[in-house]
Formats: C-alpha cells, structure tokens, sequence
C-alpha cells in the first residue's frame, strides 16, 4: 500500500490523472512493470477519482456491471462482482436502487465497488476517505488492505497522515508538483531530523541554550525537544540535563508522519 | 477490450437505460397510433366518397331525380335519395341529420346549418339545369338535343409544366415525413447533447475515459441513441404503411415507402451530423442549465433548414434556392427528400448529395471529436471555442470553401442539369425492340431494353391511352387497351433519334397494335391494343434485359384478309391497288376484328413489302353494323379524301365485303352523313369524293 500525501493544489490528483491517462505528461513518463502504461494495463486498473462520478439515475447493479464489462469482463462475471461487492460493502440487495438515491456515505461505497468491481491488478484512488465515518473509515481500510494481500498494488492519496501511517508500508510527499520525500514508512523516519525529549522538573531556564550540535524546538511545562544534528553527543546533554535539575524522562524522539510531512514541505 | 466492442457496449447502455424511459416509450405508442391512425383515416376518407342524402317532397319532374344523380357524379359524391311524406316528416329529418337537404315543392330547400353547401350546391344545379332544359324542349328542341346544347364542349389542354400525378398527395406525405425527422432529429440530437453533459456534470466521464478513449465514448453513445431514434421513425412508418394496405391501401400515396426509405436514409446521415455538433456542445458546459442556451446555434441551423425545406422547397422544388440548397450539407437532410419526391432530382444528384453530406459529417466528426475531448474533462466555466478548434480552424475553412464551391457549381444552372443529363443517360434504361408472337393460346409482347431493366413497371387495363405529358387521348386500334409504363426507361438516343417504333401493328389473335404514348422525363409509356380483355401476366428476362407481357389468346379465330392500300400498283395503275393480307381474327366478331386490325396498318413485314394503310384522315371507326346484308360504319377522328380518287374506302369495303353477310358497304363521316344510306348500294361521305 502506497501513501500519496501533499498540500492541497500540490498535484496528487493530476499525478493521478496522469497514470490514468485523463492527461497527457508534459514531461517524464508513466511505467508499470517497467513498460509504459497503455491502454491495456489501463484496463486494468480501478480508479477512484476524487469528484465522485456515477450515473445519478442507473441502477447500483447495471452501473457496476457495466463499468466492469467496460473493463474487459464479461456480462455475466461483471454481473456476479456487482452483486459480491455491494454485498461486501453493506449494499447487498439494493442493485436496483438508483445512485441518486443513496446517502453520501453510501455513493462512497458504490464509487469504492466501481473501483473494484473489475477485480483490478493496480488501484488508484483519490482521497478514498474523505468524507466517511470512522466505521465507514474502518469498512475501507480493511477492503484495501485485503486488494493488497491478495497482490493488488494500492495507491491512494490522504490527508489523514496517521491513516496513511497506519496503513501504508511506503510513503511518497509531493510539493509543487515535486517529490519531496519517497520511501518506505520506516525509512523516512530513521531519515527524518533526530529529536530528543528531555522532561525535568524545576529546571533551570535556558540550559539548553548553547548546546553543542542541538536546537531547541519547543520549551514548556520543564519538557524540552531538541532537534539533534550529526555532531551532537546525547551524554553530553544529558550530563547538561542532570546540571540543570532532576531528570525524569530523556529519549530520543521517532518523527510521525505529519512531524515528516510538515518538515519536508517547510523546507 | 477492442474498440468495436467498447462502442458497442456504450451503445448497448444507451439503448437500454434509455427505453426504459417512460417518456419515450409514452411518445413511441402515441407515433404509432397516430400514424397508423392516420393512415386509416386517410384510407377511408380518402378511398371513400362524401354521400349527401337529399330529401324530395312534393311534385317534381321525374328527370330532376336522374338530374340531381348528374350534378352529384360531376361533383364527385354519392346521393342518397328520400322521399318523405310531408314537409314536416322532411325538416324532422332534417333537424335529426338524417338528410343534408330537403327540396321542397321543387322551389325551396330546407337544410339544418350551413355546412350542408355541397348538398345544397347539388340541387340548385340540378334544378336550374331541370330548368333551362324544359325551356329548351318548350322551343322545340328534343332531349337529346337539349342536352347536347348544354354539355359543355371537351376542348383539349395542352400541359406545358405537367405535375407527377398525385403531386399534392406527395406533397402532404413529403410535409409529414419532414415533420417527422425534425422531431426525431431534435428529440435525439439534443439527447446526445444531454446525454454528454450528464457525463460531464455528474464527472463519471472521468471514470469511463480511465478505460474508453473520449471517440469510443462518443461513438458509442452516438450510435445507441441513434438506433433508438431509428427505431422510432421506423415503428410508425412501417405502422402507417401496414394500417394502410390493411385500410384498403388507397389512402397513402405510391410513393410512401420510397419517401419513407428517403426519411430514413436522411435521418441516419443527418442525425450522424447534428449528433456529433449536439455532441461538442454539451461537452462544452458543465451544466444542464446551460445547455439550452448552448445548443441554440445547432437548433437554429437545424430549424432553418427545416424551414427552408417546408415552404422554399416545398412551394418551388425545382428552384434556385432548392438546387443549392439540396447540396449544402446542413441543409440536404430536408431538402433532398423533398427535391427527390417532388422535384427534378435524380439518382446521380440523390448520390452527389449523399457524398457531399459524408465529407460534411467526416469534417465535422474530426473537429467535433478534437474539440469533445480537449472539452469533456475541464470542468467550471464553459469552455472556449478557440482553445477547442485551434489548429482546426483551417481544415475547416477549407473544407467549407470547397462544398461551397461544389454545391454552387452543381446547383446553379443549366450546367449542373447538362452534366446531370449526360450522367444519367448511359445509366437509364433504353428501350431497343417491341416484338411480339404467339403460342398455346397466348399472344406474347416483349419490350427489350438496353442498358438494364426499368427499376418500375406498371401494366394495366385503361379505358382510353393518354399521351404524356399532353394528355390528349392517342388513337389505338383494339376493343382494349393495356397501358404500359417504365421508369425510368427511354426511347430515344442522345441525339433525340428514336431507338424503338411508335406504333407497331402484329398479326396476332388477341395483339393487334402497340403504340407509345409518351417517352418524357424518363417515362416511357405504351399502349397494347387488343381484341379482348384477358388475362394479363408480366415478368422480365435477363440478357438481354427484356420485359415480357403474357396476354390470354384462348379464344377461336378464324382466319381473314385485311386488304390494304399497294402504292407500287397504284404508281403502275395496275388495279386493283389493294392488296390482301391475312389476319386471325376472333370468330364471334369477325367484322370488328378486321376493321381493328386494318385501322392498324399493315406488320413490319408487310410494310417492307409495300403496303401501306391509307387512313383518309380516319383514326378509327364506330356504330359498325351489318343488317340485311347491309355493314355500316362511321369513321372517327377526320374524313378526307385529301383530293385522291383511292381513298380508305377501298380498303374497307373488300376487307368486310369477304365476309359472308355482307352484301353492301355503306361508310358515314365522323358526324354521321353518308351520300346513299338506304338502298342496297355500297355508299361513301362526301369527304371521301376526290
């Protein structure tokens, strides 16, 4: 599973929309398995686009079979995933209720099923959550977490960062239509900017000024963080630490995500 | 997936999600029933003729009745009289509706409100003319001669600009037709309009175009709407033609379903043009409140040529404007069916239109696909045309020049008709050869082509031959005739130089001469003078293209001399300067027989030998009988001896003189004078006197 995160009108969605083929690159280039990607592995790819779409006045079970026949399968198969996949996602038995006449939540679930009522070999999907409930949010995580076991590729874009911690093994932040950081989930934060927090009581204002290779980022209530660089000695600080009162907790800090994300579009 | 499939499966969407639309399956049933309604209504009103029923009281002459029977005839209705007892029993009937109008007393009349003028026009004709005759017999006059003095003289009319026959029938279906496609043109070209901003606004056209290209999306919603739109001038046509030949077949005119074959192949090329127009336009707004405004542009082109076709082409099918317009490629859908029915149009202009509107819809296809897919995915404020057209605008122009060009060229003019002309001439049928023969008691005529068989035959019994396009009555020998027509077919090369005889005269049992009567604006008709009305069988040969007319000859014969005029013996004054040659002739009425087949001059063969018929100035004859041994005859159609001593007499009097109850041969001219007619002496008119 593979997290596409980025400030808003950074370019998630036309990077998307590029793979998909909507729009053409104007430079670089698309690969799937090392080829680039043309109309047949288009096909087989389930997208869900962030301005939901479906024919407001077809029913749930032709609108899924007929995207899925469009896909390559036949009536018949297209038909059958139609009706196991609403059946998954809560919707068993409403194939001939129009779209427009669902709840938001519930168009969420059809536009999900439309992604992957083709049994897709790659998903892409444009912000999958927004706009669910947490059951809703719990329903899609475990759906995409299985299309990965079952060795579908998922790509999806959020701005839920601790989601996309949660979920996803590797991480890509774009900014201005730039990568800014991609890589596994565990190797951007070994990578990320090494943090230390210090907590002592009754300590002595500003003795941590003027450590050695350490900024302070933030001081309050006797817990201090510092940003350590290469050359700091993390004895030495806590040899200051001790000087400057007692110590009750010192270690050093993993980034999450959003620690990442913000420290990576700052820059 | 491959493409044909992917536009398939589109089309197959939009044909099922859009037949379930209540709506149109409402609007489908209501096409039916009405234009199968209307053919009905049209059979019947039109097969059927209007009845007054006229009631008369009181004393009248007897012959008012058969004078009031007259007046309905020449006015085209039936007359159902009644005669009740009183004036009181008439006006309840007619108070009731039961009768149209009473007569009175012979001199007043009793109707229920106005609309009975017909009615009432019958008896106020039939009374004055009851009238004028009883003064005219008071003067002396007998009936006959009364009568006579009253008809009014037939004169004949020379049809300069003659109408196809049933012209403003065709008129009425041609306005209906058009109707029709305007409707179905609008109804779905604005569905694909609508169809495509749905995609848009409710953005699952992003969805599709992860695995459709934008033309295949196109394509197919293109073609499921059209099938349907297809559908629905199909329904109703084949309704209203079914409902018709059901109804009695006399209420649509014969050239309903070549006009709606017309509709139909108009409707496919015009709903592939507006569709794909309709098709840029909704792609190029966001919403469905802006369509309207949006599709205007497409709807006032359509409406106008719409327009252009109803009261321009309409009123003047073979104008100026009509001829340009036919070949414009926004406007021929309207025109060229109007043009084809009622117009000059032929097949080359039919296929020069047709080309002309595919380059049209394939300019307008590789623009509008460019321009629906530059505009299909941008979402917000309507879109730019610059922007969708740029790097198209010169194509464009180009290819609009060059119709323009081409339909000036085509329709201006004598040029296009001379090109035309010289076009259609090696392609239409050239009638080459009459010949004729007999076997197992059937005569057998066979007209031989050149250059393909006639797309149509017509063959049937008529009480007299019309020329056309004069429609003056033409002189055929026979006791009936069979009126032959091919279209198109010709008798004559381009030079004008016929390729086939006029009037030909066979020495057959029941054949006795076939004569054309018209070789004009592709249709070539002939008449088959015969001696009886038997049965008729027509079928055609290949190599050569041959159209084979089977008339029943089953009946006794018995064989005769018909003796005409010999010029050889006459310029040598070796008398007797007739010469006789054989016919077969019906055995019952042998007399008639050979003054039919003398009034048809001699066979090719005996031509070659000499022979020729001296008519004298006679067409034909009449009132032949042969009493005490006594025949006598009129001749019809003129008398003149033109000054010679050798006239028609001498070829009449020996050919029946044979036969063995005729002593004496008495000959009246056309207004019944003759110079002996009593006495057992042959007798000649004054105008068969040198």
């Amino acid at each position: 599973m593979f997290g596409f995160v980025g400030r808003n009108g950074a370019g998630k969605t036309t990077t998307m929309r590029i793979i998909c083929g909507l729009l053409s690159a104007e430079a670089g280039s698309v690969t799937w398995a090392g080829r680039p990607i043309d109309g047949r592995v288009r096909e087989r790819i389930g997208y869900m686009p962030e301005e939901r779409g479906l024919y407001p006045k077809m029913r749930l079970g032709d609108q899924l079979e007929y995207l899925a026949v469009l896909h390559g399968a036949s009536h018949q198969r297209g038909r059958a995933a139609a009706r196991t996949w609403l059946a998954r996602l809560g919707l068993a038995g409403r194939e001939g209720e129009r779209v427009e006449a669902l709840s938001h939540g519930n168009q969420q679930r059809v536009q999900l099923a439309a992604a992957l009522v083709h049994h897709p070999d790659l998903l892409i999907l444009d912000e999958p959550f927004s706009g669910l409930d947490p059951i809703a949010t719990d329903v899609m995580s475990e759906v995409l977490r299985e299309e990965a076991a079952r060795g579908a590729p998922v790509l999806f874009s959020s701005h839920q960062l601790e989601l996309v911690e949660r979920l996803c093994e590797w991480v890509a932040i774009i900014d201005q239509g730039r990568l800014v950081a991609c890589g596994s989930v565990s190797e951007l934060r070994a990578a990320g900017p090494r943090l230390l927090r210090v907590d002592i009581r009754d300590a002595r204002p500003g003795w941590a000024r003027s450590l050695p290779g350490a900024d302070v980022l933030e001081q309050a209530d006797g817990r201090t963080v510092l940003r350590l660089d290469s050359s700091a000695d993390t004895q030495r600080i806590l040899d200051a630490a001790r000087r400057a009162g007692a110590v009750s907790y010192f270690a050093e800090l993993r980034p999450t995500l959003a620690e990442l994300f913000r420290e990576a579009v700052s820059a | 997936m491959s493409g044909r499939r992917a536009v398939w499966e589109v089309a197959r969407r939009e044909l099922l999600e859009r037949s379930r639309s209540r709506v149109l399956r409402a609007v489908l049933v209501l096409l039916v029933v009405l234009s199968a309604g209307g053919a009905v209504a049209a059979a019947r009103l039109g097969g059927g003729t209007p009845t007054d029923t006229i009631a008369l009281v009181g004393g009248h002459p007897a012959a008012l009745e058969a004078a009031i029977r007259a007046q309905a005839r020449v006015a085209g209705r039936h007359v159902r009289l009644r005669w009740p007892a009183s004036a009181a029993a008439a006006s309840r009937a007619v108070a009731a509706g039961q009768v149209d109008v009473a007569l009175l007393q012979g001199d007043r009349l009793v109707v229920k409100t106005t609309s009975a003028q017909p009615a009432v026009r019958i008896v106020e004709q039939a009374v004055a003319i009851q009238r004028v005759l009883d003064r005219l017999r008071a003067g002396g006059l007998t009936r006959a001669q009364a009568l006579s003095a009253l008809r009014p003289p037939a004169l004949p009319v020379d049809v300069l600009h003659p109408r196809p026959r049933s012209y403003d029938r065709n008129r009425a279906m041609v306005s209906a037709g058009l109707i029709a496609l305007l409707i179905v043109l609008v109804f779905f070209g604005q569905a694909v309009a609508q169809g495509v901003t749905e995609e848009k606004s409710s953005r699952v056209v992003e969805l599709l175009l992860t695995t459709l290209t934008p033309r295949r999306l196109l394509a197919g919603k293109i073609l499921g709407i059209g099938l349907l739109g297809l559908a629905l001038l199909l329904l109703p046509g084949a309704a209203a033609l079914a409902a018709g030949a059901l109804a009695g077949g006399a209420g649509l005119p014969s050239v309903a379903p070549a006009t709606i074959a017309l509709i139909v192949l108009w409707f496919i090329l015009g709903y592939v043009f507006y569709s794909v127009a309709f098709a840029v336009v909704g792609a190029l707004v966001s919403r469905q409140e802006d369509l309207n405004t949006a599709m205007l542009p497409v709807n006032v082109v359509l409406v106008a040529s719409f327009y252009l076709a109803i009261f321009v082409v309409n009123a003047d099918p073979n104008g100026t404007v009509a001829r340009i317009a036919a070949f414009v490629p926004p406007a021929s859908p309207m025109v060229v069916p109007a043009r084809m029915v009622l117009g000059d149009m032929n097949a080359l202009g039919l296929a020069v239109a047709v080309a002309l509107e595919v380059i049209g819809t394939v300019a307008v296809i590789s623009l509008g696909a460019r321009a629906y897919e530059r505009a299909i995915l941008r979402i917000g404020a309507p879109v730019k045309l610059r922007r969708l057209f740029a790097g198209g605008l010169r194509p464009l122009a180009l290819a609009l020049v060059a119709m323009g060009v081409g339909a000036g060229a085509l329709g201006l003019g004598g040029g296009g008709r001379a090109a035309a002309a010289l076009a259609a001439a090696p392609s239409t049928p050239r009638l080459v050869g009459i010949r004729a023969g007999h076997s197992g008691g059937t005569d057998r005529v066979v007209f031989e082509f050149a250059g393909g068989l006639p797309a149509r035959r017509s063959v049937r019994y008529v009480e007299r031959l019309i020329a056309d396009p004069s429609g003056r009555p033409v002189a055929i020998a026979g006791r009936a005739i069979v009126a032959v027509s091919f279209r198109p077919a010709v008798a004559h090369d381009i030079a004008g130089r016929s390729t086939a005889p006029d009037r030909v005269a066979f020495a057959l049992p029941n054949v006795v001469e076939v004569v054309r009567s018209g070789d004009f604006e592709s249709v070539l008709s002939y008449g088959i003078g015969v001696s009886r009305r038997t049965s008729l069988r027509v079928f055609t040969l290949r190599h050569p293209d041959r159209v084979v007319i089977d008339l029943g000859a089953a009946f006794r014969t018995v064989r005769r001399r018909v003796y005409f005029f010999n010029p050889g013996r006459f310029a040598a004054n070796r008398a007797p300067f007739v010469t006789g040659v054989e016919r077969r002739v019906p055995a019952s009425t042998p007399a008639t027989g050979l003054l039919d087949r003398l009034f048809a001059g001699p066979t090719a063969g005996e031509r070659a030998a000499g022979l020729r018929l001296l008519r004298s100035g006679a067409t034909g004859f009449a009132r032949l009988s042969i009493v005490a041994g006594i025949a006598r005859l009129r001749l019809t159609g003129g008398c003149s001896s033109g000054g010679s001593t050798v006239t028609i007499a001498q070829e009449i009097v020996p050919t029946l003189k044979q036969l063995p109850g005729v002593a004496f041969v008495k000959i009246y001219d056309p207004s019944g004078h003759t110079e002996r007619p009593d006495g057992h002496t042959d007798s000649i008119p004054i105008c068969l006197e040198p």
